[in-house]
């Protein structure tokens, strides 16, 4: 199982519909709005991990 | 509706509705409306988008609705027709001016002959006439009709009345051979009264019973002021049979020529059952093609399988289609996969693999799997049957020479009777006696064959274009035959037209592994490109191993693990993906994007590897084929709607003299005119559905068909499976018809400039003489050696 780097939900890898390509490695989301929000900054989910469902908690706090 | 205000300026004008189809918009109605009146004899057209419907004003006198169809047809839309079959008690190629004649009415548009089936299939605007119309049309020529058909056609009403024709002819033979051989041996005998008593008794059923479809035939042909073969032999036969009655009267019993008479009707009646025969044969292509379709279908309904006939089954329905079977309809691949024949659609021997959703159609044979088809269309509508119609149709088209052919067979009974006449005029004056000069006259009439002459082109047509079906060549329009020959220049379209139209590897830069790693990472995708990787890999006989995972990213490529290693495939954006530079790889990338590929750069763990160039290549054939046209010295170009790039590198490595990129649709048309100013005669190749304006435009249009729906794709010449190469086989057909009808033409005319002298005693200080009843069989022999000669297309390579 691999997470979800934005929401940290686990999502099957083979099943997966939405992932991204990021400096040679794949990242796969529970849904577009995760991969949508990841694509836009990839580099701050990467340093502070998941933060929670986007869609359902608002957009992170990124100040 | 308004009245036009025509009708001072034209009192006779009549008024018809007209059923449009394919009209979308206020524009389409202007331009249907400009086609309409653009044909000779319509004087007003008001065009109705709302309704679909056009009113035409027109003048009975001059109209022609095969002009109006055609106008129509030319501006992309077309005319609601239906279609009813006359079958006739006896149709041959003489009578059909007399039937064309009456048949050339408004509100018919088409009007085809079937010498085979002895039937004539009418295409009518139900709008304006009925069947009934139609059928007492015919009638009114004097014709007997047997069954009247609408709508689609059904072939055993063919084979039904070719039976009843053929009955009919062997019981007349039965009774005129034996007969006309019992005659003969009693010419051997002394003249005596008995003698010749004997001959009147034998010889007078052989007259008017087998004789009597000459007399119909040739009452019918005087009627309508058209005389025909059936007329020489009824005036032939009955001048001998009466002269010879006229002297057993008197008593000169020396004077009878009973002979003459029976043996020229035995004679011609068994040519005509030896031609009726084969004649039957020409329905053969057709016939093919519906044997093709199964009768019985199996339609699955809620887990249940029920058996229905396949005419029955309705679009969306389930039907199971087991190994070994024949697909029963048309429709998509629901469930299953299986390795299905396609050969009697395009000619191609090798069977293709299918899988779920694609396109099946009814006639195709599964070889080997189970497949589920849903249903998209069934009986009449299918795609087998449409291409039947199309074949029937055109093998009762006719060519441009038959026109001709048909003033000269006209004028020609006209010129025997009256070389008849002359004949005894002649031999009376120089003293012969009556009874030598009337035999001299007999034969003249009986040795006229203007059968054969009329036979020559329908029948080489009938038979040529049966055959061409079973090539996957549809001709739809035989007249293109012709123009196909006399073109100077072949277009074509390029993509699936000259190319195979699916990107094939055609460079790799890094080597063999790299285009190994390539295709062991997309061996899991069903990218086209994918897979053309894992094809150029297995042709080249790497081993490929499973990747240990996979991803795929649309618009940009894949990537996959392979032996501890991370491996990409794609464009820009995956190299970037990876983190990886594009290096020196960039530039070669830019370089083979301008000479046309389609580029894929392999990354490996990092880092750029190397280069993947694919690109669309020739069809196997399609290089040769260019290079006989050439040799041939004819010009060629390529008109395409792709980019320059690729366009100008196929371009030149086929050696295509002109080629032309980025065009649309209307463009290629125009290109067309171009090419026609420039070279002469215009051939163009290219998709039958997207090229259809490009292909009406050229002077002969042939068309790279889908297969699914023959009667929608435009061109006169629709090529079934395969591509440009294909063009080859068509003119080689092309060539074969039109050498066969030359042949048939030229035997047909030498046979009558030659004989007709000597039957009128031309030689006779040579001791040569034909007597009536060697005419007679000269004659019969003569036509079927026209037949034999057309049926050779049949068995021709």
């Amino acid at each position: 199982m691999a997470i979800d780097p934005v929401c940290g939900m686990e999502v099957d890898p083979k099943a997966a519909q939405f992932k991204s390509l990021y400096k040679g490695k794949v990242y796969y989301f529970c849904s577009r709005h995760c991969k949508e929000a990841f694509d836009k900054d990839p580099e701050y989910y990467l340093t502070h991990g998941p933060v929670g469902m986007p869609h359902h908690g608002g957009t992170p706090d990124r100040r | 509706m308004e009245v036009p205000p025509i009708g001072v300026k034209y009192p006779n004008a009549a008024e018809a509705a007209l059923k449009i189809l394919g009209m979308h918009c206020a524009t389409c109605s202007l331009t249907v409306q400009k086609a309409l009146l653009s044909a000779p004899g319509v004087l007003y057209a008001s065009v109705s988008l709302a309704a679909d419907e056009a009113k035409i004003v027109y003048d009975p006198a001059k109209v022609s609705y095969p002009e109006i169809l055609r106008a129509v047809q030319r501006a992309g839309y077309d005319i609601y027709r239906e279609e009813v079959a006359v079958g006739l008690a006896s149709l041959s190629p003489d009578d059909w001016p007399a039937v064309i004649r009456r048949l050339s009415r408004p509100g018919i548009f088409r009007a085809s002959p079937d010498y085979g089936a002895r039937s004539i299939l009418v295409e009518y605007n139900p709008l304006e006439l009925t069947p009934k119309d139609i059928e007492e049309a015919i009638r009114g020529a004097g014709f007997e009709v047997v069954w009247v058909k609408r709508g689609s056609l059904d072939f055993d009403v063919d084979a039904r009345a070719s039976a009843i024709e053929l009955r009919d002819l062997l019981a007349r033979l039965w009774v005129a051979l034996p007969l006309a051989a019992a005659i003969i041996a009693l010419m051997a005998l002394p003249d005596t009264p008995l003698k010749a008593l004997l001959s009147f008794l034998l010889a007078t059923p052989v007259q008017f019973y087998s004789g009597m479809r000459f007399i119909k035939g040739a009452y019918r042909a005087f009627k309508n002021l058209a005389p025909n073969m059936d007329s020489l032999v009824a005036l032939g036969t009955l001048a001998a049979y009466f002269y010879s009655a006229a002297s057993l009267a008197l008593g000169r019993y020396g004077q009878t020529y009973f002979d003459a008479s029976a043996v020229v009707i035995a004679a011609v009646l068994l040519g005509r059952y030896i031609e009726a025969r084969m004649r039957t044969r020409t329905a053969d292509a057709v016939r093919r093609l519906f044997s093709l379709m199964p009768s019985k279908a199996r339609v699955l309904k809620g887990g249940a399988v029920g058996e229905k006939p396949a005419g029955e089954v309705e679009p969306g329905e389930l039907v199971e289609v087991r190994e070994g079977e024949a697909v029963p309809v048309d429709g998509y691949i629901e469930e299953g996969a299986g390795s299905i024949d396609v050969s009697s659609f395009t000619g191609e021997p090798a069977p293709v693999d299918a899988a779920k959703g694609a396109l099946v159609l009814a006639g195709m044979k599964l070889i080997s799997g189970r497949i589920v088809v849903r249903a998209t269309r069934s009986g009449a509508h299918t795609a087998l049957a449409q291409m039947a119609k199309l074949v029937r149709i055109a093998q009762g088209a006719r060519l441009p020479v038959q026109d001709i052919v048909d003033k000269v067979a006209g004028a020609f009974t006209w010129v025997v009777m009256a070389a008849a006449a002359a004949t005894f005029a002649a031999w009376y004056l120089a003293g012969a006696g009556l009874a030598t000069s009337l035999l001299f006259a007999v034969a003249v009439l009986v040795v006229a064959c203007p059968c054969a002459l009329g036979l020559a082109t329908p029948l080489a047509v009938a038979v040529g274009v049966g055959k061409a079906s079973e090539k996957g060549v549809l001709i739809k329009r035989p007249e293109a035959l012709q123009k196909l020959l006399k073109a100077r220049v072949i277009a074509f379209d390029k993509t699936g037209t000259l190319t195979l139209g699916r990107p094939r590897v055609a460079e790799v830069i890094g080597g063999d592994e790299v285009l190994r790693l390539a295709a062991v990472a997309e061996s899991k995708s069903n990218h086209p490109l994918g897979r053309a990787l894992v094809e150029e890999a297995v042709r080249r006989g790497l081993k490929l191993e499973e990747p240990e995972s996979f991803d795929s990213f649309p618009g940009q490529g894949v990537v996959a693990q392979i032996g501890g290693s991370v491996v990409a495939v794609g464009n820009e954006r995956i190299v970037e993906g990876m983190g990886a530079p594009l290096g020196k790889y960039g530039a070669t990338a830019e370089g083979l994007r301008r000479r046309g590929y389609t580029v894929s750069y392999v990354v490996k763990d990092g880092a750029v590897v190397g280069l993947i160039a694919f690109g669309d290549t020739a069809r196997p054939g399609v290089p040769e084929l260019i290079k006989r046209l050439k040799a041939a010295g004819l010009a060629t170009a390529m008109l395409t709607g792709d980019a320059a790039p690729s366009a100008e590198a196929l371009g030149k490595s086929l050696g295509i003299d002109e080629v032309r990129a980025g065009l649309t649709p209307e463009d290629k048309a125009k290109a067309v005119e171009e090419l026609r100013e420039k070279y002469g005669p215009v051939a163009y190749v290219g998709d039958g559905v997207n090229d259809a304006v490009a292909l009406s435009s050229a002077d002969v249009g042939v068309a790279v068909g889908s297969g699914a729906d023959i009667a929608k794709e435009a061109g006169d010449i629709v090529l079934l499976g395969g591509g440009a190469e294909k063009l080859d086989e068509v003119i080689k057909i092309a060539k074969a018809i039109l050498n066969n009808i030359k042949f048939n033409l030229v035997w047909a005319f030498a046979f009558n400039a030659v004989l007709i002298p000597i039957a009128a005693g031309a030689l006779v200080s040579l001791g040569v003489i034909l007597k009536p009843e060697l005419a007679g069989i000269a004659m019969a022999l003569s036509s079927v050696i026209v037949t034999l000669n057309s049926f050779r297309l049949r068995y021709s390579k």
